[in-house]
């Protein structure tokens, strides 16, 4: 997968990522690969596998959604020792996901803590054919 | 945005009305503390946007305000203060923030500095080994959900009366700031996840900016208010930084959630920024989230009440002694994260009114009938902790701060690199090795974090309380500097 389409960045207090997708299957997608990438630069290094979480949601919009999906993400984490090595993305629309989340047990925790997934500019834009969203965390 | 479009009161208060055209579409103006630096940073990192976007929302009572610390926060700046009528006014959750009564401790003592250089690197590797830092989920104390559900209603007084080892005195409550508990009797309004994040997380420090630090009282500058405060020049004191954990950031995420899906539709039309999203105070979303606010208010005071307890353990192990024989008092504990009910007096008029203040202190005058009486002829207590590196202050509230900032108050040093910078900055830096030139210890488990936390990533902090102090809004009582750091 092009690393272009997912970037991490800092702003002065906060932490966010950037990325794109050619649909919405693949833009939420690649928000869970962000979030990873933010959480792990340097790669991750998987443990023992878990069982697959179905996770579903129906929102008002693709901003909302990605929120929810995130917000899903960094609580399996951070509270349960969790991490999602990858979605399985059933149906992906402007306000619903269906998604199966690939889970392993974490080895080692990451040092950055995320407190919250905010709104906060979060736009879902097209250009060029590409859906693309920019997401800040509270750290 | 140029600092020539505003109006300077004073050096240290600048007032923008709206421009010519009124194109911002404010309700009322916008007033910053600051110094022109400040302002101009401000300016720059558009912040100033975001008070003059609260200064658009409907019903706002008084001014949108900033403190000195100001800078670019989520809808509504750090450093922001904004009132709204309590009977018929508005609640944004984004005025608070997602860390609820994120808020600092002081606890003094009567430890000169001589008697803690000796032990301080015995006492850090303790405090780190003992007290959950960092990215942890569990601290020392798991609650069933029914102990849980009589914290969430009694905040500190729950630890006092049922969990500390020694800080058993329910007489040091009254050194919270609303004496470590607000009303909390609706348990519908606690979401399961919520309950499952805030079970284990009592007693835990947390990451980031979250800090202990053990101080020297360097400078008093206020006798009268010192002596009132327990503060004295040469003794040890010690700060806890931390806040609600994850129990408040998913309260702050729920009810984003919640109000967003009853409201968005009916105000986006108006609504500037996403995350000032807001319901009636009067309705359902409004009181629930105003119930789940207390709820995380009272975890994060119980949180640090624990936190003092294990700190006042560790410190009665390390130098053999009763906490109580070591003078450790709690001198106060406040929230820089909350919205309150208050009565202010606006435009000549006693209003009751909900403040929010979103990384901005309450900082009531003498003779305020919330000051606790030993403190009520100095003033409240206002906390200021600096960055790792530099130093803290103690001050006290005034009478112009009741009149001219809604009895509000800076909070800290502020950030001014990315934690990306000052990961940069400090990339050839032994962190460590410096702040030990300076007479500091630091222990924590991220060494990243460290690098994030370098004190040049924060503004400066003897800047902030100038502007305090030029603009009267609180008054220097005593400067301590760090000896050891426990960084989350």
């Amino acid at each position: 997968m092009s690393e272009s389409m997912i970037e991490t960045f800092a702003t002065t207090a906060d932490v966010g990522v950037r990325f794109k997708g050619k649909d919405y299957a693949g833009l939420y997608r690649n928000a869970v690969k962000a979030l990873n990438l933010l959480y792990f630069p340097e790669g991750m290094t998987p443990g023992k596998a878990a069982p697959v979480k179905k996770y579903s949601f129906d929102g008002d919009s693709p901003e909302n959604i990605i929120v929810n999906l995130l917000t899903e993400i960094v609580f399996l984490l951070q509270d349960r020792e969790l991490l999602t090595m990858d979605v399985k993305i059933n149906t992906a629309t402007k306000t619903r996901i269906d998604t199966e989340f690939q889970l392993v047990h974490c080895t080692n925790l990451p040092s950055t803590e995320i407190k919250s997934v905010t709104y906060h500019n979060l736009e879902v834009l097209k250009k060029n054919n590409l859906l693309s969203a920019e997401v800040i965390f509270d750290v | 945005m140029e600092l020539k479009d505003f109006t300077k009161v004073t050096p240290y208060r600048w007032v923008f009305e709206d421009y010519k055209d009124n194109s911002a579409s404010m309700n009322t103006s916008a007033e910053i503390f600051a110094t022109e630096d400040i302002l101009n940073a401000a300016v720059k990192d558009e912040s100033i946007k975001q008070v003059m976007n609260v200064a658009s929302l409907p019903g706002i009572v008084s001014k949108s305000y900033a403190m000195p610390d100001i800078h670019y926060g989520y809808g509504f700046c750090i450093g922001g203060v904004a009132a709204f009528p309590a009977d018929s006014g508005i609640v944004l959750p984004g005025g608070v923030g997602y860390d609820i009564n994120c808020g600092v401790r002081l606890v003094s003592t009567d430890i000169p500095y001589e008697e803690i250089e000796n032990v301080r690197e015995s006492l850090g590797y303790k405090l780190l080994s003992n007290i959950p830092t960092g990215l942890t989920k569990k601290g020392n104390l798991i609650l069933s959900k029914k102990q849980f559900s009589r914290l969430l209603q009694n905040g500190a007084e729950e630890i006092a009366k049922h969990y500390a080892n020694v800080s058993g005195s329910q007489d040091e409550l009254a050194y919270i700031e609303s004496g470590g508990k607000l009303d909390f009797h609706a348990p519908e309004a606690i979401s399961d996840r919520a309950s499952e994040r805030g079970r284990t997380q009592v007693g835990t420090l947390g990451g980031g900016n979250h800090f202990i630090e053990v101080q020297l009282i360097d400078e008093i500058y206020d006798p009268a208010a010192a002596a009132a405060f327990g503060l004295k020049k040469g003794n040890v004191s010690i700060m806890i930084h931390t806040g609600s954990r994850g129990f408040g950031h998913q309260v702050a995420t729920d009810f984003i959630e919640r109000i967003r899906k009853r409201n968005l539709n009916k105000i986006k039309g108006h609504l500037k920024d996403p995350q000032l999203i807001y319901a009636q105070i009067a309705s359902k979303e409004g009181k629930q989230y105003l119930q789940a606010l207390n709820a995380a208010s009272n975890f994060a005071w119980a949180n640090r009440h624990l936190i003092m307890d294990d700190i006042r353990g560790i410190f009665e192990d390390v130098f053999r002694s009763p906490f109580s024989s070591l003078g450790m008092r709690l001198v106060y504990d406040q929230a820089h994260n909350i919205a309150k009910f208050e009565e202010h007096t606006i435009d000549g008029t006693k209003q009751n009114v909900l403040v929010h203040r979103k990384g901005a202190t309450r900082a009531f005058p003498p003779k305020h009938k919330d000051v606790p009486g030993k403190y009520r002829a100095a003033g409240q207590p206002v906390l200021l902790p600096g960055s790792m590196g530099t130093a803290s202050y103690v001050l006290k509230g005034t009478q112009t701060a009741m009149e001219t900032s809604l009895g509000s108050s800076a909070h800290g040093a502020g950030r001014r690199l990315s934690r990306h910078k000052a990961v940069k900055a400090a990339s050839n830096m032994n962190v460590r090795e410096n702040l030990k030139k300076n007479n500091i210890l630091v222990f924590t488990h991220s060494n990243k974090g460290l690098k994030e936390e370098i004190p040049e990533a924060y503004k400066d902090i003897d800047d902030v309380v100038a502007v305090t102090e030029g603009a009267g809004i609180s008054q220097k009582v005593a400067r301590m500097v760090p000896l050891l750091v426990i960084k989350g």
